[in-house]
Parts: C-alpha cells; sequence; structure tokens
C-alpha cells in the first residue's frame, strides 16, 4: 500500500469525524442511563434535532452563516429539551416502560420529520452550514465534562445514586424524579446536537432517516464502553475506526483471505465493529455491570 | 383520565354516525379516470436522482398529455416489506398503468401481477416477469457511464479518479465497468478506485468515502448510491476548486453549480411519459424494452457550468464515441468481467 501523509490525515480525520455523531449521542446516552433511565430514544433525538437545525437555520438563511447556524443551533437546544422531557415525562411520571416510550418517540420523530419535510421543502432545503470541526472539538471536549460532572459534582452522586439505587436514595433525602428529569433532558439536547452535526455540519440538507440508526450504534457504545464517558468515546472512535477502514480497504484494493473468508469485504467489514462488540461483551474481558436500577419501574 | 372526554352512549353513537357521513360525504362524485400509478423504492421523492426522476415523470405526463387532476399518482415505499402492498394497492385503485420504480420491486411484481391481469405493470431497471401485462424497462447504463469515464479520464489532473457505488450488484457493476472502460480509452495509465457504501440511504457515509477517495489523490468522483451518493457531490462542494463529483440518474448540476462535472442521465421521466402515452392509446407492450444512447434512454447532462473548463476537442471526442456506440462500432462492458477483454476503441 502506498501512504502518503495526506492519505493518513484523510483516513484519521474519517475516524473523527465518523465518530463525532456518536460520542455526542452516547454522552446522553451515559448520563440518561446512569440515572437509570434507558435510552433507546437517542435514535428519535438525532432525527429531530437533524431536522429543526436544518430548518431553524434556513429560515435564518438571509442573515449569514454565523446566525443561521446560531440558530440552527438554539433551535436544535430547545427541541432536544423538549424531547428529552417528552421520555423523562413517559417514563418517570406515566411510568411507561422505557423501551416502549423510546421506541414510540423513534416513530414519531420519523413520521412527523418525514412529513415536515416532504411538506414544507418538496424541492429540498439548503443551508449554509457549519464547519464539521466545530462538532469535533465539543465532541472531544465533552466526555472530560461528563466525567467531571458524574464523579466531582454533587449532582453527578445523586444522579450516580439515582441509577443504581433509587431507594436508598430516596432515604438519603435526594428526589429521584427531578434528578432524572435533568439527566434525560441532557441527553435529549447532546443527542439532538448529533443531529445538528448530521445537517448542519456535514450534509448542509436534510433527507427523510438522515440518522440511518446512529442512536442505536450510540447506545451501543454506551454499553460496549461499560456506561463511562471515556469508555464510550473510546467505543465511539472504534466503530469510527472501522466506518473508515472499511473505506480505506476498499480503495486500497488489498484483500485478506483467512480461513477461505475474504476478510476485506465491505460488507462482513460493515459488520465488524458490532461483531466485534458482541465478543467483547460475551468475553471475560467485558464483565459489564450496568446501573443496578436501569429500567425498573417500582421506584418511590 | 380527564372527565371531559367521557361520553354518554347516545353522544358516542352520535358521533359515530356524524363520522360515517362526514366520511361519506368525502368520497369522489364523479369519478375521474385513473391512469398512471408509480410505486417509488426506498429512499424516497427527495433522492435528486432516481425517485425524483419517476415522480417528474409523472408531472411532465400529466401536463403533456393534457391529464385530467388526480390521474397520476405516486407513493413512497419505506421498507422492503411493503412493495407488494404498494404495487397490489394502485392496481386494485384501478390505475390503468402502475410502475414498479426499482429493480428491487421485481418477485413482488411476479406476486401481483397475475392477480390483476386487466392492469398492465412496468417495471424500471430489470427485465419484464413473463406475463402479458408487465413490461420490464432496462437501461443501458454501461454506455453513458462510458462516456463519463472518458470525460473524467481525460479531466483528471491527478491521474486517478475515484467510484462510489450504493451495493455490489450487477445493475451498479454496468455503471462501474462503463466509467472504467471510459477512463482507459482515455487514458490507459489512470487509476480508478472504487467502493460501496453498502446503503442507499447513509449521506454522511457517502461523503466520508469521497473524503477518503479525495484524501487519497483522486480529483473527480463518480457516484451511483441513491441519497448516499449526495455526500460525495457535498464534498466535492466543500472542497472547491480542483475536485469534482458526477451525478447520477438526473442532472444533478443544480446541487452544485460548477463541482459536478457532468451526470450521466436516465431518462426514467421521459420512458414514463412514453409507456403512459401507449397505453392511453392502447398500445402497451409487454416484454423487455432496453432503451441506450440511440434511443436517447441515457446520456451526458448537458453541463451547465462545466461546459467551458473543458477542452473542445474532448467534447468533439465525446460525441465521436457517443456516434461510434450509436453506430454499434463497439460496446462498452457491461460487468466487470467483460472490463477484462475490453479493448478501447481508436479514435
Amino acid at each position: 500500500m502506498n501512504l502518503h501523509l495526506t492519505d493518513i490525515g484523510s483516513f484519521v480525520m474519517s475516524t473523527l469525524l465518523g465518530a463525532t455523531p456518536l460520542i455526542l449521542a452516547a454522552m446522553g446516552g451515559v448520563l440518561s442511563e446512569k440515572a437509570g433511565v434507558v435510552n433507546i430514544a437517542l435514535e428519535g433525538f438525532i432525527l429531530a434535532g437533524a431536522f429543526i437545525a436544518v430548518s431553524a437555520a434556513h429560515l435564518f438563511g438571509g442573515h449569514g452563516w454565523v446566525i443561521s447556524s446560531l440558530m440552527g443551533i438554539l433551535a436544535t437546544v430547545f427541541l432536544g429539551l423538549i424531547m428529552g422531557m417528552m421520555h423523562a415525562f413517559l417514563t418517570q411520571r406515566t411510568r411507561m416502560d422505557h423501551v416502549v416510550s423510546g421506541l414510540g418517540i423513534n416513530l414519531l420523530a420519523m413520521g412527523a420529520t418525514r412529513y415536515l419535510y416532504l411538506h414544507l421543502y418538496p424541492n429540498g432545503v439548503e443551508v449554509a452550514g457549519l464547519d464539521r470541526r466545530y462538532f469535533l472539538v465539543a465532541a472531544l471536549i465533552l466526555p472530560f465534562l461528563v466525567q467531571f460532572l458524574l464523579v466531582k459534582t454533587r449532582f453527578g452522586l445523586k444522579l450516580r445514586a439515582c441509577g443504581e439505587d433509587p431507594d436508598s436514595a430516596v432515604l438519603a433525602g435526594v428526589s429521584v424524579i427531578p434528578v432524572r428529569y435533568v439527566a434525560v433532558i441532557l441527553s435529549g439536547i447532546l443527542a439532538a446536537l448529533a443531529g445538528a452535526y448530521l445537517t448542519l455540519g456535514d450534509a448542509h440538507n436534510f433527507s427523510t432517516d438522515i440518522s440511518a440508526g446512529k442512536g442505536y450504534i450510540a447506545l451501543a457504545a454506551v454499553i460496549f464502553g461499560k456506561w463511562n464517558p471515556f469508555g464510550a468515546t473510546g467505543a465511539a472512535l472504534f466503530f469510527g475506526f472501522f466506518y473508515a477502514l472499511q473505506t480505506r480497504l476498499q480503495i486500497s484494493s488489498i484483500v485478506i483471505h483467512f480461513w477461505g473468508i475474504d476478510l476485506t469485504n465491505p460488507f462482513l467489514m460493515d459488520t465488524l465493529p458490532y461483531l466485534m462488540t458482541i465478543i467483547v461483551l460475551a468475553s471475560f474481558v467485558g464483565h459489564t455491570k450496568p446501573p443496578a436500577a436501569l429500567g425498573r419501574q417500582e421506584v418511590l | 383520565m380527564p372527565t371531559s372526554l367521557k361520553l354518554g352512549r347516545r353522544q358516542a353513537i352520535l358521533l359515530g354516525s356524524a363520522g360515517i357521513i362526514a366520511l361519506a360525504g368525502c368520497a369522489p362524485t364523479k369519478k375521474t379516470k385513473l391512469i398512471g400509478g408509480v410505486v417509488l423504492d426506498l429512499g424516497g421523492p427527495d433522492d435528486h436522482s432516481f425517485n425524483a426522476s419517476a415522480v417528474k415523470g409523472l408531472s411532465m405526463a400529466q401536463s403533456q398529455l393534457h391529464l385530467p387532476v388526480g390521474a397520476t399518482k405516486w407513493v413512497e415505499t419505506n421498507s422492503p416489506s411493503d412493495y407488494q402492498t404498494n404495487l397490489a394497492g394502485l392496481a386494485a385503485q384501478g390505475y390503468e398503468v402502475v410502475f414498479a420504480v426499482g429493480y428491487a420491486m421485481y418477485s413482488a411484481l411476479k406476486e401481483v401481477a397475475p392477480q390483476f391481469p386487466k392492469i398492465d405493470f412496468a417495471i424500471v431497471d430489470d427485465e419484464a416477469p413473463s406475463f402479458p401485462n408487465c413490461a420490464g424497462i432496462v437501461f443501458k447504463e454501461n454506455e453513458s457511464s462510458f462516456l463519463a469515464g472518458y470525460l473524467a479520464g481525460e479531466m483528471t489532473k491527478t491521474g486517478k479518479i475515484g467510484f462510489v457505488g450504493g451495493q455490489q450488484i450487477p445493475l451498479i457493476e454496468k455503471f462501474e465497468a462503463g466509467y472504467r472502460a471510459g477512463a482507459e480509452t482515455a487514458n490507459p495509465k489512470v487509476v480508478v478506485t472504487a467502493t460501496y457504501t453498502g446503503d442507499w440511504n447513509d449521506e454522511t457515509k457517502g461523503r466520508s468515502q469521497a473524503a477518503q477517495q479525495f484524501g487519497a489523490g483522486d480529483d473527480i468522483i463518480f457516484q451511483a448510491a441513491g441519497k448516499a451518493g449526495l455526500g460525495v457531490i457535498n464534498e466535492a462542494k466543500a472542497r472547491g476548486a480542483g475536485y469534482y463529483a458526477i451525478g447520477v440518474d438526473m442532472d444533478q448540476a443544480y446541487l452544485a453549480p460548477g463541482r459536478v462535472l457532468t451526470s450521466v442521465i436516465k431518462r426514467i421521466d421521459v420512458v414514463i411519459v412514453d409507456t403512459i402515452k401507449d397505453v392511453i392509446a392502447g398500445k402497451f407492450q409487454s416484454g423487455t424494452h432496453i432503451y441506450g444512447l440511440k434511443d436517447n434512454g441515457v446520456g451526458l447532462s448537458p453541463m451547465t457550468y462545466t461546459k467551458q473548463l473543458i477542452p473542445p476537442q474532448v467534447l468533439s471526442n465525446i460525441s465521436k464515441l457517443q456516434n461510434m456506440i450509436i453506430d454499434g462500432k463497439f460496446e462498452p462492458p457491461s460487468t466487470l468481467a467483460a472490463l477484462k477483454t475490453f479493448t478501447p476503441p481508436k479514435l
């Protein structure tokens, strides 16, 4: 293989950019799940965030890219807040099963964005967008902030208590439901920002189902990373690496055969990260312990 | 439960019958003749390419053939399990001809077509199932891709060009094989790199693949990857001068003026209009119909924003090659296997 410096550069960049939306959403996943709320709604948050970002940015498109992108981000944060609140309300107030609530939100986001997009923008929509590197920097700083929040602050301690042993948390005077509201709302905002990356940062337009399962992959990263911010980031980078490697191997037309299997087949490469996740989780190396009260309904 | 929503039995019956009356009122009183129905493939009407071209075909038919409002209709497909439902749904409503836009609908069509012997069906991108009411519309994308490959081979400054496909299937192989053969004809030293997204919808993946191909030294990338391919155009646009994408199915130049060197067009829209015209005239023909350069079924876009960048010699060579293909002097390969034995024509 003939590797040039620019070549390696673009490979590293592809890895990082592939991981960026996963990291943003996975940090949301960590916060929510550490507080005891299962969050498969990440996918719906991403999709809705992706739509509102481009929609708001388009509305303010005449004011230059700075204002336009800023409004896009603000709208995304606001919608993430609302949707997070919805998941928190359904799981905490109405005591709905967390997976059912998440699935409902995902289906709602899918239907609503599809309808609104085709209805409002029959000829597509285009925005100036925001450089992807802003999102990348945010994604690289965020794990440190989340770790700090979880480990070094009073709120983080309460949050973890709500996920591990809500009954004791109540006895210690912590109001579990408000803490979980905050955690899930934060996860809504972060995942919606992952969506803003996809449209505002990457595509500069919207297309139906643009999230393409990234929310579920982010959730897999959370589990792979053992509910730890750095672990989840590492897992997201691992997925991003295979995402980029798959293309790299196709370009270089290297073929590696092992036990009669073409290991460099792009579709095999596609499944490899997930296969690795299963293998790692199933083996002793990956003995994981989720937050003890994750998804439990009977608290309080 | 909020008490205000509780209804007595009588109110419920009243409300229910009001609903039925309201629904009955919506039914069309005068029946419009239903002529053309289209079932779109995954990716939706906003793909700026394959599906969008079919939708455009319906609106062209509507205006060119002066059809009454509501005579044509398209439906989206959200999952492959909906193919049969959608095809049968349009047929049951009584559209005279139902188009299955996408090779993936072949087996669904084979199930549905015999159930509606009075309805005509046409599948795009695959051969017709052997029923008297089925037509197949197949394009020679290898011919138009050959011209695009020649253009890219002449225009590259780095000597490396790329290809991003949606899935490694015979249909997309036609694009890749034609493109490679064209590049080889321009310059045997040109290196062609090809990657497949494995996904027709993931725009970020298309962009990531384009970024790496550009990073590896390619300066022109041809995409045949549906919505995922829009990411290739985005990447060329983001990189600016010196980098080009080649569009597919529709003229995609408007998506990034100046950065889309040309588009490999497939006139799904025109074929849909022609088929509807035949159906109205009672001249629908079953069996497989093949559209190539000769029939204006495929071709290169007019290059609205890029024509002035291309040397006149190259443009005249392209039209020379085009005429040679039309006259049957040579045939661009449609599979990678045929590419191996392909000898470039002499200009």
